[in-house]
């Protein structure tokens, strides 16, 4: 018999949500069946899985503190939230994110958290989009010194993150003082580079990595990137291309120069480089954005690979929507757009992503989606918070453009 | 999600390597598939091999590889461990839960271990399920229940704020399904402009239609009287239709019904100005009324009335769209008899509301019978 669906099982959702949540979780059924069988191996010296270094590390640190009383000793609490910190920050493995957000869950309420640990939650919640959070850890951070830089550098990011512009600009100018000129230069760059002055900005980049400066491989790596997006959205591509070069040179799996690079490549109808580029991706360090670049790079090319490809895509997204919690809209948008060719999904994903984020790049999404589902007053929209901004990117202005709209 | 973060928070926390910026790795779920009918649960439970490591240790040699063996070897710290982290219970008494034995599976977030679980109950009534797998280590998991019973899957997603979920066959579900649909009705009629235009130009020339020296006359009974008869003509009306067109008995098309509805406003309007159908007001209300009730059934279509509980889910939602009516029309009774007072208000407020809800009638008419695009509600 066909299962029916029931309306209003989940009390938050509203029952259409909860119909598309029957349906996922129905597909999901046919699709876990449809994928394998269960099956016992033949030899119990048959490797299950290799562990990834971050899994590996985090289950070690699981065992170290397995009898640890946390209510009785803070200060090992501590330590375990910053190395557990270390080890999600470096490998961004979600699990070891979610470890410490339960470690920071832990700390004695009668025990005021110290600024490192508010520091570090401030973190998470900016990496789990939680950015009003963040923001409220960050004013207590900085009520006690205003000059915290660490606090001014999540705080930055993430007024760059949520349009807040004016947020960015107090907290460069509090790292003018206290952080090293690259460190500032570097926060400032990203503000100018946003908001009108995207040209001198370049150039002051690229004059700091060419004065000689004594410049730590992880500054030196960090302007390059800067002056590579500014390079990028300037429409000096060449530029841009050889400094994601530079960059990946020294830093070969760097994430997100691998996922502007290809969407460089992408723009100029490159798609063989970028499959040659994403392809070397090892699979454990693959998101689901490098893996919708490299779907849109074989699908352009009629690469049959493709097709595993979208269907672990589809997949991905159908568990996404079925845990209906940190829902990967700007993902979704640009899979609806770019490859379900569902200009209206896309739109939908990329509104919910703009109330979130409002960088370049999801301003690019969100106006070709609007364009290719004729939501010509959401264009408009976007287009006067751009020009009150100042955004300056190539690509958004070859989509106004086409619409007859000036920046 | 693609952000990134300044390198010196990751060099001031002590990082060696930059921080990529998405998330790179699949997230921790499980999948508990279960089918219960009467006191007995039958189903699996899939959770990551890489989940199970974190929960208990399978990598005995620590080489990062977990063979097949290692999974064996821990076999009944395993089982004790699942059989902590997950509690049956229906109708509140526990239930004996058994796992079968542990086979592999492959899905699209990686390798799982596939656990056929077997639970036998004392009683039988609402299944309720506790899962706390991986809650203390990882505040980021969650557990993903499919539960089947009878003919209805039911989907449930286990976190640290819900470790505990109940599913019941019947009874919890479909007061929730009612409540559901009767806040969808109430909610339509209130963002419905063109329903509550049109029921504004039904009550104007009532309330305030009159000139001031009747008004006086007008007894509070028979105000009420009048009003009674044009709101129930009305409900009346449009609950025909709206069932009518729920079950399929008539069906037209949504255009044409939109249009008629836009139509409605435009002529009730025009009343208020030139009433013309003073004492046919319940004809008014009623004819306008049966197409009102289509353009309700769109809405309702709109919103997949699950087959099992049909009959009182149309109710329910009818219910709710005469509440929001009600609740309208007990608003603006008392603004509009207090904008009756002076006789120059009463008559600035004829002539407004009149030109008002006639224009706005005019242009929906427009946008919807000729598709164009004038503006949208």
């Amino acid at each position: 018999m066909q299962p029916r669906m029931r309306i209003s099982e989940i009390k938050p959702f509203n029952s259409n949500s909860i119909i598309r949540c029957v349906i996922v979780a129905l597909i999901l059924l046919l699709s876990m069946s449809a994928l394998a069988q269960p099956y016992v191996p033949n030899d119990e010296n048959q490797v299950v899985i290799t562990l990834s270094g971050a899994v590996a590390e985090l289950s070690r640190q699981l065992r170290t503190a397995e009898s640890t009383q946390y209510a009785t000793d803070p200060n090992r609490l501590l330590i375990n939230i910053v190395n557990a910190y270390r080890l999600a920050a470096s490998s961004q493995e979600p699990r070891a994110y979610g470890h410490v957000m339960t470690l920071l869950e832990q700390w004695p309420g009668e025990i005021e958290k110290p600024v490192l640990v508010r520091t570090i939650s401030a973190a998470v919640l900016q990496h789990n989009h939680a950015f009003a959070e963040a923001l409220r850890e960050l004013d207590i951070v900085l009520a006690q010194n205003a000059m915290d830089l660490q606090a001014h550098m999540i705080r930055a990011q993430i007024g760059l993150v949520t349009g807040d512009y004016l947020l960015t600009q107090q907290s460069c100018d509090a790292m003018r003082g206290s952080a090293s000129a690259a460190i500032y230069l570097n926060c400032q760059a990203q503000l100018d580079g946003v908001s009108g002055r995207a040209e001198p900005a370049l150039l002051a980049v690229i004059a700091l990595l060419e004065s000689g400066e004594r410049l730590s491989t992880s500054e030196q790596i960090e302007l390059q990137i800067t002056a590579a997006v500014l390079a990028h959205r300037l429409g000096q591509t060449d530029v841009a291309e050889n400094i994601y070069l530079a960059v990946l040179v020294q830093s070969p799996q760097q994430f997100y120069t691998l996922v502007q690079y290809s969407n460089l490549l992408l723009e100029q109808n490159r798609p063989r480089d970028v499959i040659n580029l994403l392809a070397l991706v090892p699979e454990a360090l693959r998101s689901t954005e490098i893996d919708i670049l490299l779907a849109e790079a074989l699908m352009a090319t009629s690469d049959t690979r493709s097709e595993p490809l979208l269907e672990s895509l589809a997949s991905y997204f159908e568990l996404a929507f079925l845990r209906s919690e940190a829902v990967p809209n700007k993902e979704y948008a640009r899979y609806a757009l770019n490859i379900l060719d569902n200009p209206v999904a896309a739109l939908q994903a990329a509104l919910q992503n703009w109330d979130e984020q409002k960088e370049p790049s999801d301003a690019l999404l969100l106006a070709k989606a609007a364009v290719g589902s004729s939501e010509q007053k959401v264009l408009l929209d976007l287009h006067q918070w751009i020009r009150a901004k100042g955004t300056e990117d190539m690509q958004l202005e070859a989509v106004f453009e086409e619409q007859g709209l000036q920046l | 999600m693609t952000n990134r973060i300044f390198s010196a928070i990751a060099s001031l926390f002590l990082i060696l390597q930059f921080p990529a910026t998405a998330l790179a790795h699949s997230l921790s779920d499980s999948y508990l598939n279960f089918e219960f009918e009467n006191n007995v649960v039958t189903g699996t439970w899939s959770i990551a091999i890489q989940d199970l490591e974190l929960a208990v240790g399978l990598d005995a040699n620590n080489d990062a590889q977990i063979t097949w063996g290692e999974i064996l070897q821990k076999q009944e710290v395993l089982r004790t461990h699942l059989l902590s982290r997950l509690e049956l219970r229906m109708a509140g008494q526990d239930c004996s839960t058994q796992f079968g034995s542990f086979m592999l599976e492959e899905l699209n977030a990686g390798v799982f271990l596939h656990v056929p679980v077997n639970a036998d109950c004392v009683a039988t009534g609402p299944l309720q399920v506790n899962y706390s797998l991986l809650f203390d280590i990882d505040s980021s998991h969650r557990g993903i229940l499919t539960a089947i019973t009878g003919s209805d899957t039911h989907v449930r997603l286990f976190s640290p704020a819900t470790p505990n979920h109940t599913v019941d066959a019947e009874d919890i579900s479909l007061l929730a399904n009612l409540w559901v649909f009767l806040l969808e009705g109430i909610w339509h009629i209130w963002i419905g402009l063109d329903h509550i235009l049109f029921l504004c130009a039904l009550l104007v020339p009532i309330v305030i239609g009159k000139s001031r020296a009747l008004i006086d006359k007008v007894t509070t009974k028979s105000l009420f009287y009048e009003i009674l008869v044009i709101v129930t003509a009305f409900t009346i009306a449009h609950s025909i239709t709206l069932i009518v067109a729920t079950l399929e008995i008539i069906v037209l098309p949504s255009r044409f019904v939109e249009s008629v509805i836009a139509l409605s406003v435009a002529v009730s309007g025009l009343n208020i100005i030139w009433p013309v159908l003073r004492g046919h007001m319940w004809k008014l209300a009623f004819g306008f009324g049966l197409i009102h009730g289509f353009g309700f059934a769109g809405v309702l279509s709109d919103l997949s009335l699950p087959t099992n509980l049909f009959v009182s889910s149309l109710l329910s939602f009818n219910v709710g769209v005469e509440i929001g009516q009600l609740a309208i029309v007990l608003v603006l009774v008392p603004v509009l008899l207090l904008l009756g007072r002076a006789e120059i208000v009463r008559k600035m407020t004829l002539i407004a509301t009149g030109i008002g809800i006639t224009g706005f009638g005019v242009l929906w008419f427009l946008e919807r019978a000729l598709n164009v695009s004038v503006f949208s509600v």
